[in-house]
């Protein structure tokens, strides 16, 4: 239980702007050789990555890579098989001993899921009260929401399953606009969407970021997200093939998808 | 006009009780993906509770009301929602339905435990006869405040209900919850305390709902009657497709009217005697008729992850060798067993032979069915019209059987197009040949002489295969409309259908009278179900040996019937036809696109189970030779499936162990104590208030409750210490055992040892056999860490997505396919 007082502490003092920030300090989330299983399946075989204070990172590659897997191993949704979960520098997740989810979303983490982070059949309105679970009251969420995503105030009392699929990845996104996370998990945001609105999002992503949030950003082709990107990886099959600058990765992560070597 | 007013207002009443109830079970559907069978004894208990503090020790009503139903049924339902539903989150269906209804057996245990006295426990109306009256002096009509009160509290609960769900960030939670359990902890969201929340709204609804059902009465109240009567408002609650409360509320009022309609009705008739029992289904007919009329699909609540079970697949030799090593212990035990445990062991084997209907059609199709009783009670009874009372005649008019098959055939066709539309052209088929055939076998028995009923000396082959053959219909018949159904649904329709027969049939007084043209003589449809209150049947004469002459005997022929069955099982279940039951068990959709005909597979396995089940029935009853209406309530019948779920369902041994289990090992636990304490008087209410009512009326439910922790049956888990024994290394260390228990049986036939001494003895060492074992021959036994590397090890086809593919991958796979070996990677 310790571990959960510590990420609380983490999470909400890191969340100052980057420039505040001493270089000496841990990096905002690390992965040291982690490893996770579905069942006796190991789908993550040691990752070791490091997220920068204020910066975003991106992890990027084909399907079945274990993007996903290990988002949800940060969130608190898998328990680790192997290694640990840092966040500033604070292990949170290691196996048996595994932060809770609730508990962590409470304190600053938050991510948003691959395809609907929306409940379908809770009405708009309902589901940005959910987001105040984190804290802020539902007038301060709705405003952030509705002033960023105006057709979303305009279907407040709809069904968010009924939305158009971008109006969905709006009301999602509107968590981690509204919620002033410290720490940002975002998966594969351009799931399923049209090219104008993929960028649209991508400059919310770059002003969030501004504001000095942490952010890890899962995509499988993306052009749009090294635009924003500090740092980032190349996952392939469970282990990081890459790590280094988006320009460098970007010619590197043609041949991964073209099945070439690496 | 006047008496349509009551009627309707006591419809009105009762509707709004159902609706209390119903939308309590909606809640804690919704939000933890678990059906609570317990919702109706949770209620039950509740009014006992009620009972106990308002008329036994005489309280106030108004702080007997608040104790039961804001303190004590909430407080309840969060413990429960704690220690048992969550642990139930990951776990297979037929877990889930198993353990709610463990819970249920321990309430109504629990109650008639406590308050099985003598004395009867009188309930009584608030505010006792006070009525108002409405209207002028002339046609005035009155109202009792009971029934007033009941409909205002239904509303108040309603808008509560709405403004909890709806109007707080709690209620917001718990809708979220059913959602996507997941994404509400994302949200920051606390999944498991609005699952507690909901479970405390749902506990202390059905607790309102127990009390003023149970004042509604005025009169004695019964644990089992109260529980089936809140069991009436899950229809409501199937209404409202598990999930709206709207919908909930409409299906509950409609129950309510309906049942109140039907008594007013009825009771202008008085026609039709044998319809008497029919009041009391009307609320199970109409749930099993909104459970196969409903889209299934639509039929949703909660997201359930689904885990699949996998059973071993029995080997032929172990189970020749297992049918023989039942009979040869069997044969062994006649010389030194005394004529209560002769009885107590005989019962276990019946159940036995009962529970292997379930293997197949639980373990092996993964259909589920709540009620193998109910089949037995129907094989039972067909025993006893064909075994007998009657002995078919030797002419049969032509005409008559053929003018049946005729009528039989229309009716199944006219019922076949009623499901058309859902099931296609298939339907009309099949139960057009079901109901000739059904048709076929009521003509021979209508043939045959309905009067002068005298008791058959002995049980007859031919009376068994009727049996057989007319429970296989009856399965078939129920198995139709329930084609689409499975898990949960199929479960609940069986339950509706146990209650049905019991009422209609079990509980049947009057004899039921009726003319075919053609057929047999003047009065030629005069059936006495149950009318004299119990079957008889008198047990075989086979071989040469009399069974009715010696009970020791026919504990014998039932452990040989036990293992023939079990050996046909297993010869099935390693049969192309048990194949694909296992793969229409994993998905029925991919069985039926690789072209597996599943509604003939499913009529079949019902069909075939049906017969077990009634075969079984048939030597169960002819144990003690009778059986009354109460041997095949659903109440009993639910043991049954518990404890062969914690047997292991999917073995035939769990279908013996679940048997012995039932009718031995509880009974014998509670005899023992109940000895006990007669030697030890100052221990009494140890052993005989404590231990032996603990086993007597609460011991099965909370063998089943285990399962919480352990899904995969107890036995599996002890057998797996025994397995490496068959071996050809444990081989020695076995055939030492046989020869050390063949000696110590011998001596107890000399009498050097007594039976106590022995039985003691013999079942230590066989527990201890895997730890000798372990100190012996230590190389038997792989730790886990071993084993799980082995199998890594042989998972081929996860090299180089585990781990990486290295080049003594390639060597090794080279050399087992003789390949020459290959230059990749050399350099
Ligand atoms: N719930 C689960 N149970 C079992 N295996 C799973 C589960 N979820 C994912 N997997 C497996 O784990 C592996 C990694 O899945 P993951 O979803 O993390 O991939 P991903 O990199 O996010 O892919 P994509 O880009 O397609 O979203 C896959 O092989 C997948 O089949
Ligand atoms: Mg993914």
């Amino acid at each position: 239980m310790s571990t959960q007082i510590l990420a609380d502490q983490i999470l909400t003092e890191t969340s100052a702007p980057v420039s505040a920030q001493p270089s000496t300090q841990p990096p905002m989330l690390e992965f040291a050789d982690v490893r996770t299983a579905y069942g006796d399946i190991e789908v993550i075989h040691g990752v070791s990555l490091s997220i920068k204070r204020g910066s975003v990172f991106a992890l990027l590659g084909p399907n079945g890579a274990g993007k996903s897997t290990l988002l949800k191993v940060c969130a608190g949704l898998l328990p680790p098989t192997g290694g640990e979960v840092r966040i500033g520098g604070i292990t949170v997740h290691k196996p048996g001993q595994v932060a809770i989810a609730d508990e962590l979303a409470r304190r600053g983490l938050c991510l948003i899921p691959e395809g609907k982070g929306i409940f379908p059949n809770l009405t708009v309105r309902d589901n940005l009260w959910m987001m105040t679970n984190t804290g802020k009251s539902l007038s301060q969420i709705e405003e952030v929401a509705y002033s960023q995503f105006p057709r979303l105030g305009e279907r407040r009392r709809q069904m968010a399953g009924t939305l158009s699929g971008g109006e969905q990845q709006m009301l999602a996104m509107s968590r981690a606009l509204s919620t002033d996370p410290a720490l940002l998990l975002l998966d594969e945001l351009s799931m399923g969407l049209a090219p104008i609105i993929v960028q649209d999002l991508y400059e919310i992503v770059g002003r969030v970021s501004e504001l000095g949030v942490s952010i890890l950003v899962v995509e499988q082709f993306a052009r749009t997200v090294l635009g924003v990107a500090d740092e980032a990886a190349i996952m392939v099959s469970g282990l990081v093939s890459r790590v280094g600058d988006p320009a460098e990765l970007e010619e590197e992560l043609e041949a991964v998808y073209l099945g070439g070597e690496h | 006009m006047d008496e349509f007013i009551v009627n309707t207002i006591i419809g009105l009443a009762f509707g709004a009780i159902y609706a209390i109830a119903s939308s309590g079970l909606v809640v804690t559907y919704a939000t933890s993906g678990i059906f609570n069978f317990a919702h109706g004894a949770v209620g039950m208990f509740a009014a006992f509770l009620y009972w106990q503090f308002r008329w036994g020790w005489n309280w106030p009503a108004p702080i007997a009301i608040i104790l039961v139903v804001v303190v004590i049924c909430p407080v309840f339902g969060i413990l429960l929602e704690r220690f048992v539903i969550r642990g139930l989150r990951n776990t297979m269906e037929i877990t889930k339905i198993v353990v709610p209804i463990a819970l249920l057996l321990l309430l109504t245990g629990g109650a008639s435990w406590i308050w099985g006295g003598t004395e009867p426990e009188t309930m009584r109306r608030f505010w006792g006869n006070a009525r108002i009256r409405i209207g002028d002096s002339a046609g005035a009509i009155f109202i009792s405040w009971h029934h007033i009160i009941v409909m205002i509290v239904a509303i108040a609960l309603a808008a509560l209900l709405f403004v909890v769900l709806y109007v707080t960030r709690m209620g917001v939670t718990m809708r979220a919850v059913v959602d996507n359990p997941e994404l509400t902890q994302l949200n920051g969201g606390r999944p498991n305390r609005a699952s507690a929340m909901s479970w405390a709204i749902g506990s202390s609804m059905a607790g309102i709902a127990g009390v003023l059902i149970a004042s509604l009465q005025n009169a004695a109240i019964n644990s089992f009657a109260l529980t089936l009567l809140v069991v009436n408002a899950y229809a409501a609650a199937i209404f409202g497709k598990l999930r709206s409360l709207t919908l909930t509320f409409v299906g509950s009022i409609v129950i309510g009217l309906a049942v109140s309609y039907w008594n007013w009705i009825s009771d202008i008739g008085q026609k039709w005697r044998w319809l008497s029992g029919f009041r009391v289904s009307i609320p199970v007919l109409l749930l099993f008729a909104m459970l196969v009329l409903l889209p299934h699909e639509r039929l949703r609540g909660a997201v359930v992850a689904r885990v699949k079970e996998r059973f071993r697949m029995p080997t032929l030799s172990k189970s020749f060798i297992w049918a023989g090593a039942i009979v040869v212990f069997f044969l062994a035990a006649m010389p030194v067993i005394q004529r209560g445990p002769v009885l107590l062991l005989s019962t276990g084997l019946a159940l036995g032979v009962i529970s292997l209907s379930l293997v197949l059609l639980t373990g092996y199709a993964g259909e589920i069915n709540l009620a193998p009783l109910t089949f037995a009670g129907i094989g039972a009874i067909v025993a006893q019209q064909f075994d007998v009372g009657n002995s078919p005649r030797s002419e049969f008019s032509l005409v008559g059987v053929i003018f049946l098959i005729l009528v039989g055939a229309t009716i199944g066709w006219v019922i076949g197009l009623l499901f058309r539309k859902a099931y296609g052209r298939k339907a009309v088929t099949i139960s057009t040949i079901v109901f000739a055939g059904l048709g076929a076998v009521s003509a021979i028995w209508l043939e045959g002489e309905s009067s002068g009923a005298y008791i058959r000396e002995s049980m007859s082959l031919t009376g068994i295969l009727v049996v057989a053959v007319v429970c296989a219909l009856v399965g078939a018949i129920v198995a139709l409309p329930a084609l689409r159904l499975r898990g949960l649904y199929l479960g609940l329709a069986t339950f509706a259908f146990a209650v049905f027969v019991t009422n209609m049939i079990f509980k049947q007084r009057s004899t039921l009278n009726l003319n075919i043209p053609w057929v047999g003589d003047g009065e030629d449809f005069g059936i006495n179900l149950f009318t004299g209150g119990g079957v008889f049947i008198s047990r075989p004469s086979w071989l040469g040996i009399d069974f009715n002459d010696s009970s020791k005997a026919y504990m014998v022929l039932l452990a040989a019937v036990f293992a023939i069955i079990g050996l046909g099982l297993v010869l099935l279940r390693r049969s192309a036809y048990g194949r694909q039951l296992a793969a229409m068990k994993d998905s029925p959709a991919a069985c039926a696109t690789l072209g597996l005909n599943i509604v003939r597979l499913k009529l079949s396995v019902f069909a075939l189970s049906s017969a077990i089940a009634g075969v079984g029935g048939v030597f169960y009853v002819a144990i003690v030779r009778t059986a009354n209406e109460d041997s095949f309530v659903i109440f009993a019948s639910l043991p049954i499936v518990l404890l062969l779920v914690v047997a292991g369902i999917g073995y035939v041994s769990g279908a013996f162990a679940g048997g012995i289990l039932t009718g031995v090992f509880f009974v014998m636990m509670s005899d023992v104590f109940g000895k006990l304490s007669a030697d030890y008087s100052s221990f009494e209410w140890l052993f005989n208030d404590v231990i032996k009512n603990f086993f007597f009326f609460v011991g099965p439910a909370f063998a089943a409750l285990t399962l919480a922790s352990n899904p995969g049956g107890f036995l599996n888990d002890m057998f797996k210490n025994y397995r490496p024994l068959a071996t050809r290394k444990g081989l020695p260390l076995l055939a030492a055992w046989g020869v050390f228990q063949g000696l110590f049986y011998w001596s107890l036939n000399l009498q050097w040892v007594g039976m106590w001494t022995f039985m003691l003895i013999s079942l230590g060492v066989a527990l201890l056999l895997p730890a000798i074992a372990q100190v012996l021959v230590p190389s038997l036994y792989i730790d886990e860490a071993t084993l799980k590397a082995r199998r890594e090890a042989t998972q081929l086809e996860l090299i180089g997505i585990d781990r990486d593919f290295t080049r003594e991958d390639i060597m090794s796979i080279d050399a087992a396919l003789k390949l020459p070996a290959s230059e990749v990677g050399e350099k």
